[in-house]
């Protein structure tokens, strides 16, 4: 059985583990397994002999005691190193031959006849090196940082290990590029120590959250930066056993001032003697519990002749004032021992879940998030991104990335391997949609029904209800259809209309995504333009009865997209012959608030604006293209259609506004295409235009709502007495334009209160310095006296 | 669909990689946690490894019991703790140089007695419920009160 | 899905957790799973209940054990969020959408 994708057929060998496990696939090693009643392999995995065991069970099997310092011996090669390396087998019966032989031969290190040949090897690997100290295939700044690091920490007893040194570089203990940023870090501490920060734990890096160099830890096993990945790998199996060398050798726990520097002429001890200023700084104190770095201070103190590294001297140059470690007091010495022994304690096991295992981890829940369908299960998420890009999936990614590298996993900063890892993730994923498939996933919560009730099982996708609904046999009930539920006056009846509108949209948005046919005749039948509904007041279709609730607004663009052009026009010519019932054009007349100072609610003003900002919009678009017999016909809907009254319209803005649309795009066919109308089209349009006129004759002034006019008269002050007014003196234009010069006289006659009254306004603005507010109300009304080749100034009016 | 060609599945797969139980606690592995249990326990130790229920494995973790916001116990000997992860409340990583001063204005006390105060504390308060939920259930409402849930 | 989907978007968004022992903790959201456990970074929290959490750099949090989560409204594209309720619930109520 494996335990997180542990395969403890075979003991743990760092470079051919790296491959076999490579290609584990989780459904070969687990398989059945979790079926079988008894679990035969239950000692295999957690061992015959876990009486042993204590409450505090030991990850490195005992084997090296956390306070036991080590040495490096230079003798020993990096083949050797990782023979030995067969340390973690906690528990004996596990790992049965393998773990013995593994056992026998950390306890006997001249083992060197077994791996002659990769003596061999390595000994002409290690040539080059010797020579040049910077490995050339890599980076070698890296690679030297990573070992001077290792060696460093080591020397400095804070890892029992060189394994647990090596893993500690590679989980960020030890990042190797940004020394001052963990706090974490022995390294940094000492650094700290040296600089006299000690105790002053608050300093800025460090109460920072781990900033994003820490989260990208160089592992040694993946050097990100090198070009060829090949080599690269070739390369860390050389640099594993390197770092691990220093294990193999069980030396005495003894370093002190008088031994020689360990091995001069290798790049890995300089790194030692390096780093030595650091490590200088723990506590002298032979009487504390932690000699080993005190030793290991004194005996590089003592060779005294390393030159300074570059990669330390960003820290230094922030920090400038060093200290030297007698100047400790006692408190601090035991606050530094303090925490160097937690944080040996916490490196001891490090690297227990090993990146595999985390890999293995995140691939199982993936392979529950992943889906074959985003638009449709993510469809907030993936919609929000691509409207608010600047949180776009570059973000995503890196954060992804980030946690890639992170975790050591295997698509972690590296994109060819990543296929590998693809291609399976791809399996899985398709396996995984095909058993949700097989197990009717959309039909609910699984449940299996046992003697002792329902046990239902959760998943992500489906979370576990409270209450399991049988909702088997329901399909022989019948289906009471839904317009018969509610009353076809009530709110909920409206709402049902708009969320069949929505539904036929959802579904038509899908599939134009996903450029099939379309046919929009479903959605035709949910607007119900055919059917009746009886309001307070009229008989309307469902959809005009709804077009005033938000919700409908909102969703009369998309609508309106998927609609064929005759159905279309149907749908205009409906709104346009029941304008006057549209909720939100009724109750937009300031003539419903004559009490109430003409003030027109909140919420219908609110109101009003989105329905300008949504369906007139739209209906505005449609007009600008539509020719002119059309746009006749919707103005002789407006003017002659039974359900609409021409004088309440023009006391609302929605109205007066179509009304204007339309008859400037008929003013504006006239005159550009006036050799494509006929003589039956013009005289139509004469006709209709004098039903229009006829309708407001003799009381064109009550356009001006009272809050809007500047007739003294008529005018009212309230809060909207400051908003733009120019839809009215559009209105005025275009129904001068397309009118006759007698037409225009009746319109300025009617009006002209209004127009010396506006003049009057903008001389006193200008008089009060408000020279923009003036010139506002001199263009609006311009904008209609111009039509009739006049201009109007404070003070006169004057012919163009 | 987006997901049929391999490039863009593997943008889903980096997409959807933050969005794991696993992305979120992965960080903490090999750092020392705090975890707070649902009874009001919290363990502190260091986190080894986990899985996708949040099942943790703390080692060399101690149990502390925070009483009255002044006192505390803490249990002496380092144990490996594997917590359920139903039984979670949440986990946060420690920053091992200011992990003490919060101590330092508190009291230790002996953790057994300390478990004890706790253990007390919570009968009172299950007891307490149990009667509220009698007098409520009569009256034909429902409660919800959970006896182990203590955080 | 759909809460898994929405909380997605509020990555890197500053959030506010309120657990059902009332104490609220407020934070960057860095990461969330489709069990809703979300993990917090730069957090603060209004209790004096657990002391430690002032030495928290960062903290995950079961969703079995949240309450609220208070966000800032602007983060919160309200049409979207219609759109996809409706789906979800056209999607479980077995309707099919699009062409797949």
């Amino acid at each position: 059985m494996s335990f997180f994708g542990f395969d403890p057929s075979g003991p743990p060998s760092s470079g051919e583990k790296d491959q076999k496990l490579d290609t584990l696939d989780f459904e070969e090693t687990y398989e059945g397994l979790g079926e079988q009643d008894e679990d035969a392999f239950n000692d295999e995995t957690f061992g015959a002999d876990v009486k042993e065991i204590g409450s505090n069970f030991d990850f490195t099997g005992g084997l090296k005691p956390a306070s036991k310092p080590q040495t490096v011996n230079p003798n020993l090669s990096y083949a050797k190193a990782a023979q030995v390396d067969q340390v973690i087998a906690p528990m004996a019966s596990l790992w049965n031959e393998e773990a013995k032989t593994a056992d026998s031969a950390s306890s006997q290190p001249a083992s060197e006849q077994r791996v002659l040949s990769l003596e061999e090897i390595e000994a002409k690997l290690r040539q080059p090196q010797q020579q040049v100290p910077q490995m050339p295939q890599m980076n070698p700044y890296m690679y030297q940082q990573q070992q001077q690091l290792l060696v460093a920490a080591m020397a400095s007893g804070q890892f029992p290990n060189p394994a647990a040194a090596a893993q500690a570089l590679a989980q960020g203990y030890f990042p190797p590029f940004q020394p001052g940023v963990m706090p974490f870090m022995p390294f940094q501490a000492q650094q700290m120590m040296q600089q006299g920060a000690l105790g002053q734990g608050q300093q800025p890096q460090q109460v920072q959250p781990p900033p994003a160099g820490l989260q990208v830890p160089q592992v040694p096993q993946v050097p990100q930066s090198a070009p060829a990945p090949v080599q690269q790998q070739q390369q860390q199996q050389q640099q594993q056993p390197a770092l691990q060398a220093p294990q193999a050798l069980q030396s005495p726990p003894v370093l002190n001032a008088a031994s020689p520097p360990p091995h001069s002429s290798q790049p890995v001890p300089q790194a030692v003697e390096q780093k030595v200023p650091a490590s200088a700084s723990a506590p002298s104190s032979s009487a504390t519990p932690a000699p080993q770095s005190v030793q290991q201070v004194g005996s590089s103190d003592a060779t005294g002749n390393f030159p300074p590294l570059g990669y330390d001297e960003k820290p230094r140059k922030q920090r400038p004032q060093r200290q030297n470690p007698e100047n400790l007091t006692q408190e601090e010495r035991e606050k530094l021992w303090r925490r160097q022994n937690k944080v040996s304690a916490i490196i001891r096991c490090s690297g227990f879940m090993n990146p595999r295992d985390k890999d293995f981890v995140t691939r199982v829940q993936l392979s529950q998030i992943v889906t074959d369908d985003p638009y449709n299960e993510d469809f907030y998420c993936q919609v929000y991104r691509v409207l608010n890009s600047s949180v776009g999936e570059d973000d995503m990614s890196s954060i992804a990335q980030k946690y890639l590298d992170q975790s050591g996993h295997r698509l972690g900063g590296r994109e060819k391997r990543a296929d590998v890892a693809l291609q399976r993730m791809q399996q899985q994923v398709s396996k995984a949609v095909t058993v949700a498939k097989e197990r009717g996933e959309r039909t609910g919560v699984l449940a299996k029904e046992g003697a002792l009730g329902k046990v239902s099982v959760g998943s992500g996708k489906q979370p576990r209800k409270q209450l399991v609904i049988n909702t088997t046999g329901s399909s022989d009930e019948v289906v009471v259809p839904k317009e018969n539920v509610y009353s076809k006056s009530s709110r909920a009846f409206q709402l049902s209309v708009i969320e069949d509108i929505y539904s036929q949209v959802l579904k038509l948005e899908s599939l134009e995504r996903e450029n099939q046919e379309r046919d929009s005749k479903d959605l035709w039948n949910a607007l119900r333009l055919n059917d009746t509904i009886e309001t307070s007041s009229t008989v309307v279709s469902p959809f005009i009865s709804v077009l005033s609730i938000d919700k409908a607004m909102k969703v009369f663009n998309r609508l309106f997209h998927f609609l064929n052009p005759e159905q279309k026009i149907k749908l205009m010519e409906a709104i346009f012959a029941n304008l006057h019932n549209i909720d939100v054009v009724m109750k937009g007349s300031y003539a419903n608030y004559v009490n109430e100072n003409y003030e027109i609610p909140k919420t219908e003003k609110s109101k009003i604006e989105l329905f300008q900002m949504t369906v007139m919009k739209t209906l505005v678009l449609f007009v600008s293209e539509s020719d002119f017999q059309q746009v006749l016909r919707f103005v002789a809907l407006i003017v002659k259609g039974g359900n609409n009254n021409v004088l309440f319209l023009s006391t609302t803005k929605i109205g007066l506004s179509l009304i204007t649309i339309l008859v400037s795009r008929l003013e504006l066919i006239k005159q550009e295409f006036s050799a494509g109308l006929s003589p039956q089209d013009l005289a139509q349009w004469q006709t209709i235009y004098d039903h229009l006129f006829q309708a407001l004759e003799g009381r064109l002034a009550t356009i001006f709502p009272p809050y809007l006019s500047n007739d003294d008269a008529r005018k009212v002050r309230n809060s909207e007495s400051k908003s733009d007014d120019s839809y009215i003196w559009q209105f005025l234009a275009s129904l001068s334009l397309a009118g006759l010069l007698s037409h225009q006289r009746i319109i300025v006659d009617e009006i002209r209160n209004e127009i010396f009254g506006s003049m009057g306004v903008s001389k006193a603005l200008k008089e009060s310095g408000d020279l923009q507010g003036a010139e506002k109300h001199l263009s609006n009304l311009n904008l209609f006296l111009n039509v009739m080749g006049l201009k109007a100034s404070e003070s006169d009016i004057t012919e163009l | 669909m987006s997901s049929g060609s391999s490039s863009n599945l593997e943008d889903l797969y980096l997409q959807s990689y933050s969005f794991t139980t696993t992305a979120a606690i992965i960080g903490s592995v090999d750092r020392k946690v705090f975890v707070l249990l649902r009874d009001g326990r919290s363990v502190i130790g260091v986190l080894r490894t986990f899985d996708q229920f949040a099942n943790l494995v703390i080692h060399d973790g101690v149990e502390r019991i925070y009483l009255d916001g002044s006192r505390y116990g803490e249990s002496t000997e380092p144990q490996i703790f594997l917590i359920r992860g139903e039984n979670v409340v949440m986990m946060g990583e420690l920053d091992i140089d200011k992990e003490d001063e919060p101590l330092e204005k508190l009291t230790r006390i002996d953790y057994g007695a300390a478990f004890g105060e706790w253990k007390k504390a919570q009968t009172e308060i299950v007891e307490r419920h149990t009667i509220e939920d009698k007098q409520l259930r009569s009256r034909g409402h429902l409660t919800s009160f959970l006896t182990d849930e203590f955080y | 899905m759909l809460f898994f989907s929405f909380f997605k978007t509020l990555v890197d968004q500053e959030i506010t957790v309120e657990l059902k022992n009332d104490v609220e903790i407020k934070g960057t959201l860095k990461s969330i799973d489709q069990y809703l456990n979300l993990k917090l970074d730069n957090i603060s929290a209004n209790t004096t209940k657990y002391p430690h959490l002032i030495a928290v750099r960062n903290l995950f949090i079961r969703g079995s054990n949240i309450r609220y989560i208070h966000i800032n409204p602007s983060l919160v594209d309200t049409n979207l969020l219609q759109d996809a309720s409706r789906r979800e619930a056209m999607a479980s109520a077995g309707d099919k959408i699009g062409g797949k």
